[in-house]
């Protein structure tokens, strides 16, 4: 049932300055419309890169895919479940499916259509991220207080990275982010209240695991509810996002930011952004080798993409939707594929996949998001073989 | 709201025990003397009057007033609630044996069972007891296991020409059950016991007596239910790729306890009468959660009262009067301590308030003609309090609400033709609403602060012959938002206060044919063509991974055919089938829904009842049930296999005045899977998987369950 679509339609985040770039992507799409092999990346031609899109109703979804040189969607390629996150690492298409399935697929990116192995990770365990760090699967999971290490090419378990010490109260770290260093592995606790769903004393941690020994080597303390992101400018650094989204009161919460954790000196420095700057919450980021970012943030009133620049962590609001922006990944052009999907406080607002180029700024879907029959929840990004 | 104890359902059910085993009754109570003619108060009011006309005395002259198929442009099924049934028969399921009606459930026997009609959704139905609505302008979708099905004489399914004295304008129709109309029932004792823990005590008497040209009668019924809720179930572990790795686990924390009184006196004179009834519940139960992560701790507990007072007067200019008034307090306790079924630990106490006073007048100036009106006020109330912030939730809730209600009843060309128009006008007070959670916005903004809705409706009866009715009816239909559906805040299920009231516009025609001497095969075949179209109609969808949100979800169709046959052989055997090919559109503007079908919403359904006597000591029976072409997604991927499900019973009574002995087995071939395709979106890959049998994902049904009652029925035969 896999389905080609050149569908652009949508409106615009912000038409007008980045129009002509826009038109231009337009184009691009238009004169590569066109068929491939099912079940395959991008146009279907080995090694093209793609990126790899998780599509979701929350109740139902799928795996799609986005050629990267011509825009080409390849829609409903397999199904996935309604809470799936994708991520590529160690030459595997890793489909995580998430609340109340507990689950985790392995694809050759060839071939989406059938996972080469599938495991559970567990009743009730939620698994939020994945890395393939020291041959092993290292998956964290928020309803564990332990990482769990399978084997990937059998999906058996094979050891596990105890996590206790860091739990608060209920029991629970909450390990969900993960960013992979060599043979290092940075894992975002976020410690919440169960109860509540509001940080536990003490606020969040950083933790860094040794893929080899499978022990926890270092650890930071954060501000609430930390995010790990790769520094896109520096590998010796790591980008760390604080702050709940909203208070116990249910009011929005600017209480957090960005910071960089510098792993050379083992320092988590300063809040380099404050989201009382932004007047918003911060959601994620990526950039570029040249340390230009796109930064999503959210408040009640929708979401907003801004431009960052690392050096002097500038910001420049580029476009601003009533469409939730979940999840977003950099490809090795410094395009920044940003997923959008229907906000719950406008009920009218598009789904579809966001380009911007983190370079110039400029927003590459200004003429209309790419579209899928479901709105993409997660994006990830497969290299060129 | 306490959990209640065992030791105080057990006292509740002694009581009724005793009431029904106790007192025999002490008046002869003759049905011409305590039996009325309209004892529900959904029995056909105008029939009533067309009786008092015809015998001047409105309560005395025929015992039940059941509406008859055949007599009526309503497409209406009448099931009796008789030995013919299994004695442990859930409400649900019997009346799921109706054309057109849909049964879906959460689980096993004591499990949330509801049903929807036509396609429509569960809240889209709305259910009476005697013609006092359970579930108005603030209720929500009625779980008939609260409604134990020995209580009733009768079930009456509308699925079109309500009897607008209901006041109803349901998007699905509506099903009013009936306590017994004339005089009380003969003394009855049930006990059961069976699978997974099942006990189950029900028990109705009654008394009558007269005296001072009064008489006066009083109906006890009540049963008490538990079940632990234990059975098998298929688990994949969430890898449909990986089959070494499934399992069969135990339903936890599925248990059930429930009590449920209902009280009625009623005082008769001449051409009046005045009755009182009570009912009252308790049910605790566990929330067991989706599939495989099943919760441990959530649980969900009620105490409902139900208070109803009426009269009913006529003179012998023929007119009747009747009047109700009604007051239903409903107390729900919802409590997940882990936070396991909806976001965070979750502790609530909601109060549901229903008043309503009613007033019809019939009046028939001719033989030809009787006309009715009906004005009826409502005043629903909702005070949510969340105890995790030992806060009410933003303060109580109110709506009022008038209906008004003319309806005519013309019988043309000698009683061959009858044409039935309704006018009926829905007026909503929406003032009282408060204010939106979390927000200083009112919730009905004066564009909102008053709805009207006018619902008209026609019905058209053709006897062409004594045993044929054609019929036809057309309607339009209204339904504002719920307070759940506005405020709610249980589990995985979040208010939203931006809805808009749903509106459809139906038709339906159909045919019947009925006859046939007693003595060797009476019965009757109908077949009815049905559409409907809905706009801004109310659907859950899923907004986030745990929890969802009631939305005005666009437009829909829905049309199909049904048609019920049903027939008694030498007054021994007994057979009732009905099958319902449905189509539903759904018409929404998203990509993924627009052309699919409704979720939920079968294609074909079957359901067929049969049962035989033998020698006045034993009785066998079954049922089977077919359903195929349901999808639990609305993006249509995920179809369910076709389900046949076959129950039957035995039970044994060697003589009127022995106890009998009664063996029921449901899904007696033990399905609990279906093979499904692997990938639903390479379905051409040939591969299957197996998966749990379900009515909504991650809530697996039970197998095979086997139910012994021994009971006592004064002078029954099996």
């Amino acid at each position: 049932m896999t389905r080609t679509t050149c569908d652009r339609g949508g409106p615009a985040g912000r038409p007008g300055r980045l129009a002509a770039a826009g038109l231009a992507a337009l184009l691009l799409v238009a004169a590569a419309c066109d068929d491939g092999v099912p079940g395959g990346g991008g146009d279907g031609v080995p090694g093209d890169a793609f990126a790899v899109v998780a599509t979701s109703d929350y109740t139902v979804g799928a795996l799609a895919t986005v050629d990267l040189e011509s825009w080409t969607v390849r829609d409903e390629v397999t199904a996935a479940t309604g809470d799936t996150v994708v991520r590529v690492d160690g030459g595997l298409v890793i489909a995580i499916n998430r609340y109340q399935v507990d689950s985790v697929r392995l694809y050759d990116p060839a071939d989406l259509t059938l996972p080469l192995v599938e495991f559970s990770t567990g009743p009730g365990s939620n698994p939020q991220d994945a890395a393939v760090c020291g041959g092993h699967l290292v998956i964290s999971r928020y309803g564990e207080e332990a990482l769990e290490v399978v084997d990937p090419a059998t999906g058996a378990e094979v050891g596990a990275v105890d996590l206790s010490a860091y739990a608060d109260a209920d029991g629970l770290p909450e390990a969900a982010s993960m960013v992979r260093r060599g043979e290092l592995l940075y894992v975002g606790l976020q410690r919440f209240d169960r109860g509540t769903w509001q940080p536990a004393e003490g606020g969040g941690r950083v933790v860094e695991v040794d893929c080899g020994t499978l022990e926890v080597t270092r650890d930071w303390e954060t501000g609430p509810n930390p995010v790990v992101r790769a520094h896109p400018a520096r590998d010796d650094r790591l980008l760390v996002l604080e702050g709940v989204f909203y208070d116990e009161d249910m009011a929005i919460a600017l209480d957090g930011g960005i910071r960089e954790l510098d792993l050379a000196a083992g320092e988590l420095g300063p809040l380099e952004l404050a989201e009382e700057e932004l007047a918003a919450n911060v959601v994620d980021i990526a950039g570029d080798p040249g340390g230009a970012a796109v930064l999503v943030t959210g408040d009640d009133a929708g979401y907003t993409v801004w431009c960052v620049d690392l050096g002097g962590w500038g910001a420049s609001e580029l476009l601003a939707t009533g469409s939730y922006l979940p999840e977003m990944a950099v490809d090795d052009r410094g395009r920044v594929w940003i997923t959008a999907r229907t906000g719950w406080t406008d009920p009218g607002s598009p789904g579809g996949l966001i380009v911007v180029d983190a370079g110039s700024c400029a927003d590459l879907t200004a003429a209309g998001w790419l579209r899928f029959s479901l709105d993409p929840f997660s994006v990830a990004i497969v290299p060129p073989a | 709201m306490a959990r209640p104890s065992p030791r105080a359902l057990c006292a509740v059910l002694a009581a009724v025990a005793a009431a029904a085993v106790g007192p025999a009754r002490a008046g002869d109570g003759g049905e011409g003397e305590t039996g009325e003619a309209s004892g529900g108060e959904g029995d056909g009011d105008e029939g009533a009057v067309r009786a008092a006309e015809e015998t001047v005395d409105v309560v005395g002259a025929r015992p039940d007033l059941a509406p008859d198929p055949s007599s009526t442009s309503a497409a209406v099924t009448v099931i009796e609630v008789d030995d013919r049934l299994p004695a442990a028969s859930d409400a649900a399921g019997v009346i799921g044996d109706a054309a057109g009606v849909h049964v879906q459930r959460l689980g096993g026997l004591a499990d949330t069972a509801v049903i929807t009609v036509r396609g429509s959704s569960a809240r889209q139905v709305e259910v009476f007891v005697d013609g006092v609505p359970l579930n108005a302008y603030g209720g929500t979708a009625i779980d008939l296991t609260e409604l134990p099905l020995g209580d009733f004489e009768r079930v009456e399914v509308y699925r079109s020409g309500t009897p607008p004295e209901l006041g109803s304008a349901a998007m699905g129709g509506a099903v009013n059950l009936v306590t017994a109309p004339g005089r009380p029932p003969a003394p009855r004792l049930d006990l059961t016991a069976g699978s997974y823990g099942t006990r189950r005590l029900a028990a109705t008497g009654g008394w009558a007596g007269r005296g001072a040209g009064r008489t006066v009668d009083l109906l006890l019924a009540g049963e008490g239910l538990s079940s632990r809720g234990d059975f098998s179930f298929f688990d994949d572990r969430g890898t449909v790729y990986d089959a070494d790795d499934d399992r069969v686990l135990t339903r936890i924390n599925n248990d059930v306890a429930q009590a449920e009184v209902r009280a009625r006196v009623r005082v008769a004179g001449g051409a009046w009468r005045l009755t009182l009834s009570d009912a009252l519940l308790l049910r605790d139960q566990g929330l067991p959660g989706l599939g495989h992560d099943q919760a441990t701790e959530a649980r969900f507990g009620a105490f409902q009262n139900g208070l109803v007072l009426q009269a009913r007067a006529s003179s012998s200019h023929a007119v009747a009067v009747r009047a109700r008034a009604s007051y239903r307090l409903r107390a729900e306790r919802y409590q997940d301590p882990l936070g396991e079924i909806g976001t965070g630990v979750q502790d609530s106490r909601d109060r549901f308030h229903g008043g309503a006073a009613m007033v019809h007048v019939g009046w028939v100036p001719a033989p030809w003609q009787a006309l009715g009106a009906t004005v009826e006020l409502r005043l629903d109330g909702y005070e949510p309090v969340d105890r995790t912030r030992e806060v009410a939730t933003d303060g109580a809730r109110a709506r009022a609400g008038l209906v008004l209600s003319l309806a005519d009843d013309l019988s043309l060309l000698g009683d061959r033709l009858r044409l039935s128009p309704v006018a009926q006008l829905h007026v909503l007070d929406n003032r009282a609403l408060g204010r939106v959670p979390f927000g200083d916005a009112a919730v009905a903004p004066d564009a909102a602060a008053t709805r009207a809705a006018f619902t008209p409706r026609l019905g058209l009866l053709l006897r062409p012959l004594p045993a044929l009715a054609v019929k036809a009816n057309v309607w339009r239909a209204f339904r504002p938002p719920d307070f759940i559906e506005l405020f709610g805040d249980h589990g995985t299920v979040i208010g939203n206060t931006d809805l808009r009231p749903e509106t459809a516009v139906a038709w339906d025609a159909g045919a019947r044919l009925a006859g046939g001497p007693p003595e060797v095969v009476a019965g009757s075949l109908s077949a009815t063509v049905f559409w409907r179209r809905s706009d801004d109609a109310i659907v859950y969808v899923q907004n986030s991974q745990s929890t969802q949100v009631p939305v005005n979800f666009g437009r829909a169709r829905v049309w199909g055919i049904e048609a019920a046959a049903d027939a008694t052989v030498a007054r021994a055997v007994d057979l009732r089938a009905a099958l319902t090919w449905t189509d539903s559109v759904n018409l929404d503007e998203a990509e993924a829904y627009r052309g699919n079908q409704l979720p939920g919403v079968p294609t074909w359904e079957v359901e067929g009842r049969a049962s035989v006597r033998i020698l006045d000591v034993a009785r066998l029976g079954g049922s089977y049930g077919y359903t195929a072409g349901t999808y639990l997604d609305a993006t249509n991927w995920y179809l369910t296999a076709p389900r046949n499900l076959v129950g039957a019973f035995a039970r044994v009574q060697p003589g009127p005045r022995w106890p009998s002995l009664e063996i029921e087995v449901r899904n007696l071939l033990d399905i609990t899977t279906q093979e499904v395709p692997r990938d639903p979106l390479n379905p051409d890959d040939g591969e299957t998987v197996v998966k749990p049998l379900t009515d909504f994902a991650g809530y697996p049904l039970p197998g095979r369950t086997i139910l012994v009652t021994i009971g006592y029925r004064e002078g029954a035969a099996p």
